[in-house]
């Protein structure tokens, strides 16, 4: 065979492990490829219809399912991607026999997967809320979305990669990593507009970047998106920054320990 | 050549930290077949596993402008939900195989392997057999300089294990191996120098007989004594080690 350079191995190497995975993922259970895209979007359903018809929620001048969706979804694929990325190395240790295959290669294969099956999922989401329910479902500002969900993947790719050589080191840490994205989830303004959130709070949960990202994608589709005082683009890119730096140096050191088994 | 530059490679173990090789300098002598033997814990797999990456010595270097392969016969990165030819896809993508290419060597495998429609099934319905079957054909499909062999031929029965010596000797000329094994019959088979761990230290015997008879020897001696030998040299004359260790 020809030699190859290192990007050439990198991408057949990455392209390998994306296949890999998804092919995994689908055949993990009967009908795999269905549930895959299905699960999140029973989960999206199941909070909409509390919150919309149970609870009659609404937020002036969006439509709350929508207004959910386009919260709900991306901050799904950002936590899947902090999370599943925290796993990819122990999952696929056996992989590294194979000189090619280096650690970081499945956690950026990891990235890639969940970011596409999240793009799926949100495609189809918006898209029947937009075609049978109706919905106007028009980005008011498309590159500040793509800018706002370039941060949040950067930013959870950043976390992943940290709690992964974190969890090598103590494994124990992952059950309450895990349980710690509950919370995160709830103030991060997914499920409730921010500005319901006590006033006397804010300086303290606008040090989470997620609430950033999530309250910048919505601005950037909603026209009539309340601005809320300290809400950044840049914060959330420095954050993000900054865990990938952090990230990708604790990898670089303990990257011996976390080939070995 | 596979040379290593001053390796040690040390574990933490409950007791504290055990060496496993101290600054083990020593280069693999170039076109020979080599039997990487020596007792149990002497380091052999520890040794197979820095050679082939799984593992990075604590200092020191392996420096070497061979293909090394992955272990022979691993089939530990098999994954259990996919079919054995989607396993082979993925071995081969990593490897740089594509198209045509790819389509040549899953043949190969499939033929090595003889498991007929189980090739299309799913990896976890595999007995440990039929998998050591589609790893080691995995091995051959790829051209190497040199092959890790540890342990592995003991797996499968004896018209498959004579069928992974016919191939390894078919290569002939092309490739060498590194055999690791406790079966002797299996070392006088196929390999034509001994390397014989036992303290962190390497031996090189290029008489197969005589590298066999020392590591007999180093079983007796630690029984007599009732506790492992002492250092040994390293050695080149063989003929005079084998009297050391008998007096």
């Amino acid at each position: 065979m020809q030699e190859r350079n290192s990007m050439e191995i990198m991408r057949s190497v990455l392209f390998a492990l994306v296949l890999r995975e998804m092919l995994t993922r689908f055949g993990a259970r009967r009908m795999g490829a269905f549930w895959m895209v299905f699960e999140p979007i029973l989960h999206v359903v199941i909070v909409m219809f509390i919150f919309t018809t149970i609870r009659g929620r609404e937020v002036p001048g969006m439509d709350f399912p929508l207004y959910l969706a386009t919260g709900m979804i991306p901050f799904f694929m950002m936590r899947n991607i902090a999370l599943r990325l925290m796993d990819a190395i122990s999952a696929n240790q056996a992989l590294f026999a194979y000189q090619q295959i280096k650690p970081l290669d499945t956690l950026i294969a990891r990235t890639i997967v969940e970011f596409s099956l999240y793009a799926c999922v949100y495609v189809l989401v918006v898209g029947a809320l937009g075609l049978w329910a109706g919905y106007d479902i028009s980005m008011h500002d498309p590159l500040a979305w793509f800018a706002a969900l370039a941060t949040g993947v950067v930013f959870s790719a950043g976390l992943g990669l940290i709690f992964c050589v974190w969890a090598r080191a103590f494994p124990n840490a992952k059950t309450f990593i895990r349980v710690l994205f509950l919370p995160v989830y709830l103030i991060s303004g997914v499920i409730f507009p921010i500005w319901k959130l006590p006033e006397a709070y804010m300086p303290w949960l606008l040090w989470n970047p997620y609430l950033h990202v999530i309250d910048n994608l919505r601005s950037s589709i909603f026209v009539a998106y309340p601005e809320t005082y300290g809400i950044s683009f840049s914060y959330p890119a420095k954050a993000a920054l900054v865990v990938l730096c952090l990230g990708l140096a604790m990898y670089r050191l303990r990257r011996h320990d976390l080939v070995a088994l | 050549m596979i040379e290593l530059r001053n390796l040690t490679k040390s574990y933490l173990t409950l007791k504290g930290r055990k060496y496993v090789f101290r600054n083990l300098t020593f280069t693999v002598p170039p076109g020979h077949n080599i039997a990487l033997i020596g007792r149990n814990g002497a380091g052999k797999s520890t040794l197979m596993r820095l050679l082939c990456g799984l593992d990075a010595p604590d200092s020191g270097r392996i420096v070497t402008d061979k293909r090394i392969s992955w272990p022979v016969g691993l089939a530990g990165g098999f994954q259990g939900s996919l079919t054995g030819r989607q396993n082979a896809k993925f071995v081969c993508r990593v490897q740089g195989a594509e198209g045509t290419e790819m389509q040549r060597r899953i043949e190969f495998v499939e033929q090595f392997a003889e498991i007929g429609p189980a090739f299309d099934e799913q990896v976890k319905t595999y007995s440990t057999g039929m998998r050591a079957r589609v790893a080691f054909g995995l091995s051959l499909a790829f051209d190497f300089d040199y092959y890790l062999i540890d342990e592995a031929m003991s797996v499968g029965d004896a018209h498959f294990r004579d069928k992974a010596a016919k191939a390894f000797k078919d290569k002939v000329g092309k490739a060498n191996v590194i055999l690791v094994t406790h079966g002797m019959g299996q070392v006088r088979k196929m390999c034509d120098m001994v390397a014989l761990l036992d303290n962190g230290q390497v031996t090189c015997f290029d008489n197969v007989e005589a590298g066999i008879q020392a590591y007999l020897q180093l079983g007796a001696a630690s029984s007599d004594r009732g506790m492992a030998p002492a250092p040994t040299e390293r050695r080149q004359e063989q003929e005079t080690v084998i009297q050391e260790e008998t007096q």
